[in-house]
């Protein structure tokens, strides 16, 4: 059994190594906008665009976290990988699920009722919502928190106001969303980097 | 209660001085639970001046805990560090004493 110490090195080194410089919230926010905005105004399925951008994902934050956060906070390897594999499965398995949904409905072998999407949404709500809890247990950072709050707010809203009946409504709440994560990432960065100067290796 | 009782089975004598100096003890704490970092990130992480936790890495080095690689990316220096295995053992032994000795102080 892992003493408290060490439990709470641990954390501090998984937080702040993934989440103070809030890139993956950049990237994500990023994401979700290129994905409603295509949605929005070319009537393409969601998952074309995120097909052709999530397995490029972790290769453009690597990127990033080189040039911004290293320099900054340094660089740790983190000994667990358990949480990336856990979201590289579950990443894969939505997929697939978006593959398999798409190809389905463009060939006509799923008819589409209007109850589709919500329950799609939920799906994802859940599978998203479940990661953040994982995500919680393990660094007891409060963003993971308030990211399944607004998983869950947003499954509520398509439920209750209906909006998977009008799929405009749904990806503009779903861009906003977006937009929001988006700009409160940038400004976070910003604070990120003004409170972290550059570091000289000099050893 | 007798007098056996009070006395710790391991004595101070027992600890890692090595390890048992505060900065250098951060250091080891911070390099235990990752598989190894950069110089700019013990900076970060531990407070110290960059001249001093040189001296520490060194010390640590020279004992044989801590495993330092000195390379070029893009013609800028970087400096990795990696715990070796004798010094997890060295700090788990010191985790393992240092708790014994508080638990069985009155």
């Amino acid at each position: 059994m892992k003493d408290d110490l060490v439990r709470r090195a641990e954390q501090d080194v998984l937080n702040e190594q993934n989440l103070s410089d809030v890139i993956q919230q950049i990237v994500t926010g990023a994401l979700l906008s290129i994905s409603s905005l295509t949605w929005l105004l070319t009537d393409l399925e969601i998952g074309f665009p995120l097909l052709i951008i999530v397995p490029i994902i972790p290769f453009i934050v690597k990127q990033l976290r080189k040039r911004i956060t290293y320099p900054r906070i340094g660089y740790a390897k983190i000994k667990d990988k358990s949480t990336d594999i856990t979201i590289v499965m579950i990443v894969a398995g939505l997929l697939l699920f978006f593959a398999f949904s798409s190809y389905t409905f463009n060939l006509g072998i799923v008819p589409r009722s209007l109850l589709t999407d919500a329950w799609l949404v939920t799906f994802v709500a859940f599978i998203y919502l479940v990661l953040m809890i994982i995500g919680y247990l393990k660094r007891k950072h409060i963003i993971f928190l308030l990211y399944g709050g607004f998983a869950i707010l947003f499954t509520s809203a398509v439920w209750i106001f209906k909006l998977s009946i009008n799929m405009k409504l749904m990806f503009s709440c779903y861009l906003v969303l977006a937009v929001i994560t988006l700009i409160h990432g940038i400004f976070t960065l910003r604070a990120f980097i003004r409170k972290y100067p550059v570091l000289i290796d000099e050893s | 209660m007798k007098v056996d009782d009070l006395t710790p089975d391991i004595s101070m004598e027992e600890i890692d001085r090595i390890i048992h100096e505060p900065a250098r003890l951060n250091i080891m704490l911070y390099l235990y639970v990752v598989e190894k970092s950069d110089f700019v990130y013990l900076v970060h992480k531990t407070g110290l001046t960059k001249g001093n936790l040189s001296v520490h890495l060194q010390k640590l080095e020279q004992n044989g805990y801590v495993e330092i690689l000195k390379e070029f990316v893009n013609r800028i220096p970087h400096t990795l560090i990696r715990l070796t295995s004798r010094g997890r053992k060295a700090f788990e032994q010191y985790k393992e004493n240092i708790i014994s000795i508080l638990q069985q102080t009155p």
